[in-house]
């Protein structure tokens, strides 16, 4: 912008600034404006509602904000098992899934990298899951876990190994999801490499072939460190991601959470008690605990990859 | 033809246009609201409108349709707009919160068990009996168990259309291969433990799938069959509306482990979900089938050799968990006496056509078609219609009732056992806990 020129001169920051710049000023906030407006409305009004209604016992059924309770919802909150079980599965999820989203996809990149024909085969194939919505993949993995006759028990049967149970098990419905949310999700990750892997100039890769580098070894020290940013882009986008778990749950148990809650995440424990059962304040204490959780997690988590990344 | 092609610019000028409209005419109606999204509010609509909300998305929603189109038809002047919405939690809370947000639909289909959930919020118009004589409809003219259930602290809330409990379908070719049928090729009563356990055991060794009741995804099929035993073993589970439990622990543990005899027997069939249930028993190799009377058209369509009987007296009486839909008028913020007038007439005009309901495998609360030639030989709905004076409701509570927490959270801790993956004992257990849990929230209504 204009004040690119304003160093070359002596005294410039001294001098009242000159009436163009408060013009584009105010034409910048402007066009900021609409979006400060909706983003006032709708995500800083309902965050301190949110905060006033926990405190008090709203209902969603009867007008008003109900009668002050003080901390009771987060007292009640925090002696409840079912919710410590929601969040420990929401935890599960993001621990089980993580790695994966991040280590497949890096993997399936360089590999299809590599390739010199039909990249734009693999790379449609891997990215075509993503685009398909939430509801579509459970119809098709509903399917594909049915004990009777779906196609997984089909193939097991066909080895004659024994049904698991994917989605009537309390031990593997959360990882039947997992499962889910990989073959979902992966494509997007593995397009942000892609475009990493293809930002890295060939001439490193020239370079180190003239020297003899092993196939091995250009992965090593080539690709990994120049893929620094985005593996750190990609790790704490994955986290908040997964953290964030809802649709496909309530979408694959069928807003049940799985047999005897065995899949029931944070989300969806905000959504039977603060929706379906019309309790709004103690809805929302258990979302804005839920949401410091989060909020605590992802900068743990943005410190140590920064701290990581700092180190190769 | 002369339509123009769609290019790209054309595409993205529909589409904002759409967009731009919808933008426009939600801030213009300024009724735009949560629960009712972009359908339009009863009250924005003229009195010759009736908005006419249910959750009959399963075979029993054709036949509704069949009947809105008859109304349709006799009354050519009303426009009845009917939606169609997920059937459990989604819809009551949906409904409960059009209804408070003021924009309600001018009637609804309920479970009859719901009324205690709605009815302490004050999100129902109460009913005048004259009023209803006045359309043609007296207290008479219904299944008695079902128009009590239709009160709530002595007013009445609710029109009920029918009864559906939870029954028996059995395979006639396998049972007759298994030697169960009599000479008239009928099941004969199944009453008592043994008897029940002989007969699925007469099934297996004709190598067919004895009995299919599925439990995935669906907590409602697992609380039925421990509602239905339970209460045939005379105990109940809640008093005071929800604010106390008195499951008794004997009973309960005996019915747990009557299911978890079955489950380790191999006698019942439960890892599939609603859908695999209807596969396995249209498939043709499983004897019998628990699950409410809704899927008969599916069968009858399948061509499938089968009938249907009540649900078998395990425990003593005959007693069986059964719901009721009705119909309801939600709460107006202002009351238009032509509208409700319209309401009921469309009622009267669909509860005339019973017979047509009936066919979908629900029990017609409406007597005049209840107790006709017509219905008695519709076969095989018509040979579990006694079951109507035999019901046990689910137990009064804020959060019980069709589809709800309680059923959802008493559904899975009798799941697990259908499977044979929890103890009786851890079962009941968990039950208590469940129910303690809910009956000691905060009352939201």
């Amino acid at each position: 912008m204009s004040t690119a020129a304003l160093p070359r001169t002596a005294r410039p920051v001294s001098r009242p600034r000159p009436d163009r710049l408060r013009a584009g000023e105010l034409a910048g906030a402007g066009f900021v404006a609409p979006f400060l407006v909706l983003y006032a409305l709708f995500l800083i009004l309902p965050l301190v509602l949110a905060v006033i209604m926990s405190l008090f016992n709203t209902s969603l059924v009867i007008p008003g904000l109900g009668t002050f309770v003080g901390l009771k919802n987060y007292g009640e909150l925090f002696s409840d098992d079912y919710f410590w079980q929601a969040m420990w599965h929401t935890v599960l999820f993001t621990l089980v899934s993580t790695p994966f989203l991040i280590v497949l996809p890096l993997l399936f990149a360089i590999a299809v990298h590599r390739l010199s024909h039909g990249r734009w085969f693999f790379r449609l194939a891997f990215f075509l899951p993503y685009i398909l919505p939430s509801a579509v993949i459970a119809l098709i993995w509903t399917f594909m876990y049915e004990p009777a006759y779906g196609l997984l028990d089909g193939i097991l049967h066909f080895f004659g190994l024994g049904a698991p149970g994917w989605l009537s098990s309390t031990t593997l419905t959360l990882y039947s999801i997992v499962i889910v949310t990989i073959w979902w999700t992966i494509g997007f990750n593995f397009v942000l490499f892609v475009a990493g892997l293809q930002d890295s100039p060939r001439d490193l890769y020239e370079a180190a072939e003239l020297d003899g580098a092993s196939w091995w070894a250009q992965v090593r020290r080539i690709t990994i460190p120049m893929l620094g940013r985005t593996i750190t882009l990609v790790a704490v986008l994955q986290v908040i991601a997964s953290l964030k778990i809802f649709d496909q749950v309530y979408l694959i148990t069928q807003g049940g959470g799985g047999p005897n809650f065995s899949a029931r995440v944070a989300l969806e424990y905000i959504y039977d008690y603060g929706f379906t059962s019309g309790r709004v304040g103690y809805g929302s204490a258990a979302s804005l605990v839920l949401f410091v959780v989060i909020l605590v997690i992802s900068f743990a988590w943005l410190a140590l990859v920064r701290r990581q990344e700092k180190g190769v | 033809m002369t339509t123009e092609p769609v290019n790209r610019r054309r595409f993205l000028a529909a589409a904002g246009g759409a967009a731009a409209t919808m933008v426009l005419g939600t801030a213009c109606s300024s009724t735009y609201d949560v629960a009712g999204g972009f359908i339009t509010p009863a009250s924005a609509t003229g009195s010759n409108t009736i908005v006419y909300w249910n959750l009959l998305s399963g075979g029993d929603g054709s036949h509704m349709q069949a009947m809105e189109a008859t109304y349709q038809h006799e009354h050519p002047h009303i426009s009845l707009n009917s939606t169609v919405l997920t059937w459990g939690n989604p819809y009551y809370t949906k409904l409960a919160m059009a209804t408070r947000a003021g924009s309600p639909p001018d009637v609804a289909i309920m479970h009859l068990s719901r009324l205690s959930q709605f009815a302490p919020a004050n999100l129902l118009t109460p009913l005048d009996l004259n009023l209803l004589a006045a359309h043609g409809m007296t207290p008479s003219d219904f299944t008695p168990a079902a128009f009590a259930k239709a009160h709530y602290n002595g007013r009445l809330l609710a029109i009920p259309l029918d009864t559906h409990p939870f029954v028996q379908y059995y395979n006639t070719k396998l049972c007759r291969k298994a030697g169960l049928l009599d000479s008239s090729g009928q099941l004969p009563p199944i009453n008592g433990p043994q008897a029940l356990l002989s007969a699925l055991r007469k099934l297996k060794a004709t190598g067919a799938t004895p009995a299919v009741c599925d439990q995935i995804n669906d907590p409602a099929t697992p609380w039925r069959i421990f509602s239905t035993l339970y209460s045939q073993a005379g105990g109940s589970i809640l008093a005071d509306n929800g604010k106390r439990i008195v499951l008794d622990r004997p009973r309960a543990i005996r019915v747990l482990s009557f299911i978890d005899q079955l489950a380790k027997e191999g006698l019942v069939q439960a890892n599939c979900d609603a859908a695999g249930g209807i596969a396995l028993f249209q498939n043709g190799n499983a004897g019998l089938y628990w699950e409410g009377e809704w899927n008969v058209d599916v069968f009858q369509q399948g061509g499938l050799p089968f009938s249907m009987q009540p649900f078998p007296a395990v425990f003593g009486s005959g007693v069986t968990q059964a719901d009721s839909h009705s119909f309801v008028i939600p709460a107006q913020p202002h009351r238009d006496p032509q509208r409700i007038s319209n309401v009921l007439t469309m009622v009267r005009t669909l509860l005339g056509q019973s017979i047509v309901w009936a066919a979908g495998g629900h029990i017609p609360a409406w007597l005049p078609t209840r107790q006709s030639t017509a219905y008695a030989k519709l076969k095989p709905q018509s040979n579990y219609q006694s079951v109507a004076n035999h019901v046990v409701y689910d137990p009064p509570a804020w959060y019980s009732g069709s589809g709800s927490n309680m059923e959802e959270y008493a559904g899975n801790a009798v799941a697990a056992v259908m499977l044979g993956a929890a103890t009786p004992q851890a079962a009941y257990d968990e039950l208590y806990s469940a129910l303690r849990n809910l009956s000691t929230q905060p009352v939201p209504v």
